[in-house]
């Protein structure tokens, strides 16, 4: 392209920042916000009531039989051939039932519901805000959808490239690393991005590179998509999972949940926090309980693991498959998958490491702005 | 002649990528969902290399030529290892 290799880099550092820069500019500062994305939530909430505990305790069992049952009703009756329920139980910092379903427009619902009397909760003591977590959508989808999706990508691969030029560019990174020229104007901003690019490098290319592998079958479905009939058939094989159950177009009812939370219960010696059903109205429909997460367990590990589920077969209620709390379920591949998602994600981490990432993406962020 | 060029990077090092990782595929031991995934990991780096080569050689006619070379290259290797396992 130039004379020489290091021009051409050059070139290309200059230009893929100028047109992607402005992009990846808002992907990190929101990113950077979504480290604290549960605390500005809180923050948005002043009102509501904190209850001061470590560890969320699940709720008895009495009351979350109770609440199942509300749950259930709500969707047999509100959506009665959806595609997908789901009911997540009271505990003490959420006193209510979750539900959500899937509607006909294939667009997620979701409701509270009191626990009691399973009337619908219009919560007015507690402002409705979607909280910190608007910035989340904001940073791998810029509210956009799969397109969205897609624009992320681009930009985060260009930030590869302008990463791998960048080091080209800057032969004397050490030297430069250690320059900095006050009150020279364009040079001083030039002195401070590569002081604050070679300071966050390591991390940088970490960043970008594990928020591509989030999306991995998104963005590459090729090896998939070669191999296997359709992703549903290579998911159920790298999670190694029962096969998917197609739908059957038999009509045939739900049997009430509660006796399923229960054995689920037994089953895994943990509470159940959170069930699902498939395809409830059709005779291929599946129900899963889902074990209490352990939070303690996950703090500092790498790879993150569940609290184990148990599904049944929602209308004969025969067990079909468990996996027991705290073990690894998948294959060997997807360890890797799943830590570099949990690196960019920060389930392991304590404040100590959410600081250092905040810092970070906040120097990322300003090496962008002075470039 | 720009345009050209981002056009090699974007889409010519997309195939290249996506040959490549079916290739890999092929070549990585264990089940074929490991050695799916794995490939697949490796594709952002290749995407990078590939958009990296692209800007740095003479002539835009260059950078395509080489694109389609490699991922054909890889496409081919990929379905004759596939011909070979499914004989064996």
């Amino acid at each position: 392209m130039k004379d020489n290799f290091r021009q051409s880099m050059a070139w290309l550092h200059t230009w893929s920042g100028l047109y992607l820069g402005w992009l990846l500019f808002v992907i990190f500062l929101t990113g950077t916000i979504c480290v604290f994305d549960d605390p500005i939530t809180r923050w948005m909430q002043p009102e509501k009531q904190e209850v001061e505990a470590e560890q969320d305790q699940m709720l008895p069992l009495a009351q979350r039989l109770q609440a199942l049952q509300h749950g259930q009703q709500f969707l047999q009756q509100t959506a009665p051939n959806s595609h997908f329920w789901s009911i997540s139980l009271p505990s003490q910092q959420r006193q209510y039932v979750r539900v959500g379903w899937q509607d006909e427009d294939k667009k997620f619902q979701r409701e509270k519901l009191d626990f009691n009397t399973g009337d619908k909760l219009k919560d007015e003591t507690v402002r409705d805000t979607e909280g910190g977590h608007h910035f989340v959508h904001m940073h791998f989808e810029l509210h956009a959808g799969d397109t969205g999706i897609w624009m992320v990508g681009a930009a985060t691969i260009a930030m590869l490239v302008a990463l791998v030029s960048g080091i080209v560019v800057h032969k004397k990174i050490f030297k430069d690393f250690f320059t900095f020229r006050r009150n020279k104007g364009q040079r001083s901003w030039l002195d401070a991005h590569n002081a604050l690019g070679v300071l966050t490098l390591p991390f940088l290319f970490m960043i970008a590179y594990t928020g591509l592998v989030i999306f991995y079958s998104f963005y590459m479905p090729a090896g998939v998509l070669a191999n296997f009939d359709n992703r549903q058939s290579y998911f159920a094989e790298v999670f190694k999972r029962p096969p998917h159950r197609d739908e059957q177009h038999v009509a045939a009812s739900v049997l009430p949940l509660g006796p399923l939370l229960e054995k689920a219960e037994q089953r895994l010696g943990r509470e159940v926090s959170f069930m699902s059903v498939e395809h409830p109205g059709d005779l291929s429909a599946t129900a899963a309980a889902s074990g209490k997460i352990n939070d303690d367990y996950n703090k500092n590990r790498l790879l993150f693991l569940v609290g184990g589920s148990v599904m049944f077969d929602a209308v004969t209620g025969q067990e079909l498959d468990t996996q027991m709390p705290e073990t690894w379920r998948g294959s060997e591949a997807l360890k890797i998958q799943r830590v570099m998602n949990n690196l960019h994600r920060l389930f392991y981490a304590d404040y100590a490491l959410k600081w250092l990432y905040f810092i970070s993406g906040l120097a990322g962020a300003a090496m962008m702005a002075t470039g | 002649m720009v345009f050209s060029r981002v056009m090699a990077a974007v889409l010519g090092g997309y195939a290249l990528s996506s040959a490549f990782i079916i290739l890999l595929a092929e070549l990585i031991p264990g089940t074929l969902a490991d050695a799916v995934l794995t490939a697949t990991l490796f594709s952002f780096a290749i995407y990078t290399a590939a958009i990296i080569w692209v800007f740095s050689v003479r002539t835009a006619t260059l950078a395509w030529g080489g694109m389609l070379f490699v991922t054909a290259l890889c496409y081919g290797a990929a379905q004759l290892l596939k011909m070979l396992g499914g004989a064996a």
